[in-house]
């Protein structure tokens, strides 16, 4: 499995905000005070999960997660990094 | 189990995500009518309510929802600490099925807490709708604790759910299963559960040992507090803890609480693929089309605009001829009360003080019906919770965010309520400052008022659209004000916040009247007592004491009762706040409704009506608005002025009291009244001189 080379390059890790929209992305890091790291994983944003941007311009966000929607404003939306699921 | 042990009721708590369905389901136990909406953070605090089955008593307590034990606002730690400090003998933990990978998360720290719990598994008919199906049986057994589906709606499931309390209370059930932290993690819970365990705390705080160490080791404020206080060894415990927290975040590279958490969704995913299968999507997102539509960046906020500018509309024309009925029957009474009781005080205290004053306000109910028929709609279709995220945008440039809005919504309907939704607000600065703005956002109480001025003083066709400035002034006022104060007392950064959007609904006809009836017989109760007493002390006030007959010799019939209403206290108060009056363009007569209002808004209503009553020396019947409109006194302007006024300052002694008991010290409530009437009186100044200045 190591060495298969056809898998495209690990896409760097960014933040939630700057996500594409309705693309699926997997979160991979919770950054940002512990009480709101706690918050996050309990309203779903735990590493690994499965989130999608669906809506949203220039002021909070519409992502799903867990099969339901949540808005999340955007200083949160700073702090959940992601990356793009291929 | 010992007869004195059978004679106490058994405690139950509902419990639960947020909007899952457990106030529909205390509804459905006790056959209370407690407020039910699609959004969540309805319920903010605990209700209590009784339910009888099969020979048992039931004590049912409804808490507001909460995502995990370890609460991130006010109203989550009510439901926390009411678990954990006040021991039910069952916990009925409340989950949609519809969103059930989300809900059962909670349900695993009841498991790890290990107490007798029930998950009643609420909405099967949504989860079913997106075609899903639940295996309940399967799931029973993965988690080790009763699993009952059912419709909090219309009852499916009632039956069973009562029968699984009263077992699991006598047997006193707890869960079967242990989940499992992994191999990671599981020794250090082993270790500091160990501890717990010779420190003998179990028995001292009758909590699972078990749990407490989970929560330790995910840094939970409420029990190292707890711990701290009840036991001296705390330091030395919690040290260990703090190593055991940095061994985790080294080998695992996060730190433990996401760890934890991570392990209880890996128990829910496990779970949910053997137990639940999709049989088929459907087709249509119907919320996610309705979403891309109300939440789009340039329609949204029109939207808003438009769907509030109808439902004022709405309350305006709709409620105008059914209240044209009411006024011409209260008319009726007046004159005939008038030719049945002989002149004199009782005469003048019934159709002067009771039924000028309570029927005035009366007059209004199809009004303040529709207008909560319209707040229901808007509650139960879900869009409640869009208008936080329509606005959040604006709200950031007033240092508030999206989620401000809701309290601030729900104050059109009643403030004090608002107040309380406030709890749902994480942050203590932005809490405040939406506390002390909310009771710009007009009340059904002040409707009343708007719509007798209104009524009065512009065509049918302007007055809707007078009154919907109004409330839009209201709400550009508690933007100001919020403005003022996140720059001033309350300064600092907005806190970011996540929150949960409901999928939407198509409200039920029996929610719609159940929600629009409860709140508009609220009305009519407070019509028949907190006014019903106003109007009497007010008229007692307005008619004692009465004028020396040497005073009152001379006088016309016109001019007498304007004499004894000046010689009254109610007219000797007001008269020497006539210099505040003034410039205003009010006169004693509203100064006396103003007042009176301090109690309650309708009150102002109320008092007009006894006084325009009083005030018709020749008995002729005429409404309070045609009164109103043969006073010279009055013109658009002066309405307008008036209107301005009663929408700015202060609230209603509920408010207050509420506000007192929200913020538990009355600094906040006296600020309240303070800054409510400096700013109620200047900006009725500019209104009222700037208008005249313009030639109004
Ligand atoms: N279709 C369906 N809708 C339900 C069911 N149970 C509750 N609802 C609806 O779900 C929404 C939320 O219900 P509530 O009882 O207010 O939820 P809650 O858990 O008390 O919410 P909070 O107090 O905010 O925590 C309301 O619109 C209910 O009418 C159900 O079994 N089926
Ligand atoms: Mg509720």
């Amino acid at each position: 499995m190591f060495g298969r080379t056809d898998l495209p390059p690990l896409q760097p890790a960014l933040p939630l905000v700057s996500a594409a929209p309705g693309r699926p992305h997997q979160v991979v890091e919770l950054t940002g005070g512990r009480g709101m790291c706690r918050h996050l994983t309990d309203m779903g944003f735990v590493p690994g999960a499965v989130v999608t941007v669906m809506g949203g311009h220039g002021g909070a966000l519409i992502v799903t997660v867990l099969d339901s929607r949540l808005m999340v404003s955007r200083g949160m939306a700073r702090r959940i990094m992601v990356r793009p699921l291929t | 189990m010992s007869i004195s042990e059978q004679d106490q009721p058994i405690v139950v708590a509902l419990a639960g995500n947020p909007n899952s369905g457990k106030t529909t389901v205390f509804n459905s136990l006790t056959g209370a009518r407690q407020h039910v909406g699609n959004y969540p953070g309805v319920t903010v605090e605990r209700k209590e309510g009784h339910a009888d089955f099969d020979g048992h008593e039931l004590h049912v307590v409804d808490l507001p929802g909460t995502y995990s034990l370890t609460p991130y606002s006010l109203e989550e730690l009510v439901a926390r600490n009411f678990v954990i400090d006040e021991r039910p003998d069952v916990v009925v933990d409340v989950v949609d099925a519809s969103n059930l990978e989300r809900n059962l998360y909670l349900a695993t720290q009841f498991i790890e807490l290990d107490i007798p719990v029930i998950i009643a598994l609420n909405m099967i008919d949504m989860a079913e709708a997106q075609g899903l199906r639940i295996d309940a049986e399967l799931l029973t057994q993965l988690f080790g604790v009763p699993i009952i589906p059912m419709v909090a709606t219309t009852g499916f499931g009632k039956r069973e759910l009562l029968e699984a309390m009263v077992e699991v209370t006598a047997e006193r059930t707890k869960p079967r299963v242990t989940i499992s932290f992994g191999s990671e993690l599981e020794p250090h819970i082993a270790s500091v559960t160990e501890k717990l365990d010779d420190i003998g705390l179990d028995d001292q705080m009758g909590i699972s040992p078990r749990w407490l160490a989970i929560k330790l080791l995910e840094d939970d404020a409420e029990v190292v507090k707890d711990l701290r206080e009840r036991i001296p060894e705390a330091e030395e415990l919690l040290e260990g803890v703090a190593r055991a927290r940095r061994h985790i975040k080294e080998i695992l590279g996060e730190d433990p609480e996401i760890a934890i958490g991570d392990r209880r969704y890996g128990f829910i995913a496990g779970a949910c693929r053997r137990a639940v299968v999709t049989v088929k999507r459907p087709k249509v997102d119907i919320t996610g089309l309705i979403d891309d539509i109300v939440t789009n960046r340039i329609v949204g906020i029109p939207i808003f605009l438009l769907l509030m500018w109808l439902m004022f509309e709405m309350v305006f024309t709709l409620g105008e001829p059914p209240m044209g009925w009411i006024e011409a029957g209260f008319e009726w009474l007046g004159a005939v009360a008038a030719a049945w009781l002989p002149p004199g005080e009782l005469q003048s205290l019934i159709v002067d003080g009771i039924i000028g004053g309570v029927g005035g306000v009366l007059v209004f109910i199809p009004n303040i019906l529709l207008l909560f028929l319209a707040i229901a709609f808007i509650e139960d279709t879900g869009y409640m919770a869009r208008t936080a995220f329509v606005v959040d945008r604006l709200m950031h440039y007033i240092g508030l965010h999206g989620k401000s809005f809701i309290p601030m919504l729900i104050g059109f309907g009643c403030t004090v309520p608002a107040v309380m939704a406030t709890r749902t607000i994480d942050d203590e600065k932005n809490r405040l400052t939406t506390m002390l703005v909310a009771p710009l956002m007009s009340c059904s109480a002040r409707l009343p008022v708007y719509l007798l001025l209104a009524g009065a003083f512009f065509a049918p066709e302007i007055a809707g659209k007078v009154i919907f400035g109004i409330y839009l002034l209201g709400v550009l006022l508690a933007i100001l004000v919020a403005l003022v104060l996140r720059k001033s007392l309350f300064s600092g950064e907005t806190t970011p916040f996540v929150m949960e959007l409901p999928p939407y609904r198509l409200p039920t006809l029996h929610g719609l009247l159940v929600h629009t009836w409860e709140r508009t017989w609220l009305y009519i109760k407070k019509a028949g007592t907190i006014i019903l007493v106003a109007s009497i002390i007010v008229w007692f006030a307005l008619t004692h004491p009465a004028p020396p007959p040497e005073l009152s010799a001379g006088d016309s019939p016109e001019q007498a009762p304007v004499h004894a209403a000046a010689y009254s206290y109610a007219g000797r108060i007001s008269k020497t706040l006539e210099p505040l009056l003034r410039p205003l363009g009010f006169d004693w007569k509203i100064g006396t409704s103003l007042i009176a209002g301090f109690a309650a808004k309708e009150i102002v209503v109320a008092t007009m009506g006894t006084v325009y009553s009083l005030d018709e020396a020749d008995e002729q019947d005429q409404g309070l608005r045609e009164a109103l409109q043969s006073d010279p006194q009055f013109d658009p302007l002066v309405a307008v002025t008036l209107m301005v006024f009663v929408l700015i300052y202060v609230p209603c002694l509920a408010v207050i009291a509420v506000v007192r008991k929200e913020t538990n010290s009355w600094k906040w409530p006296l600020f309240l009244i303070g800054y409510t009437c400096a700013l109620a009186w200047i900006v009725s100044f500019i209104v009222y001189q700037g208008g005249r200045l313009l030639g109004f």
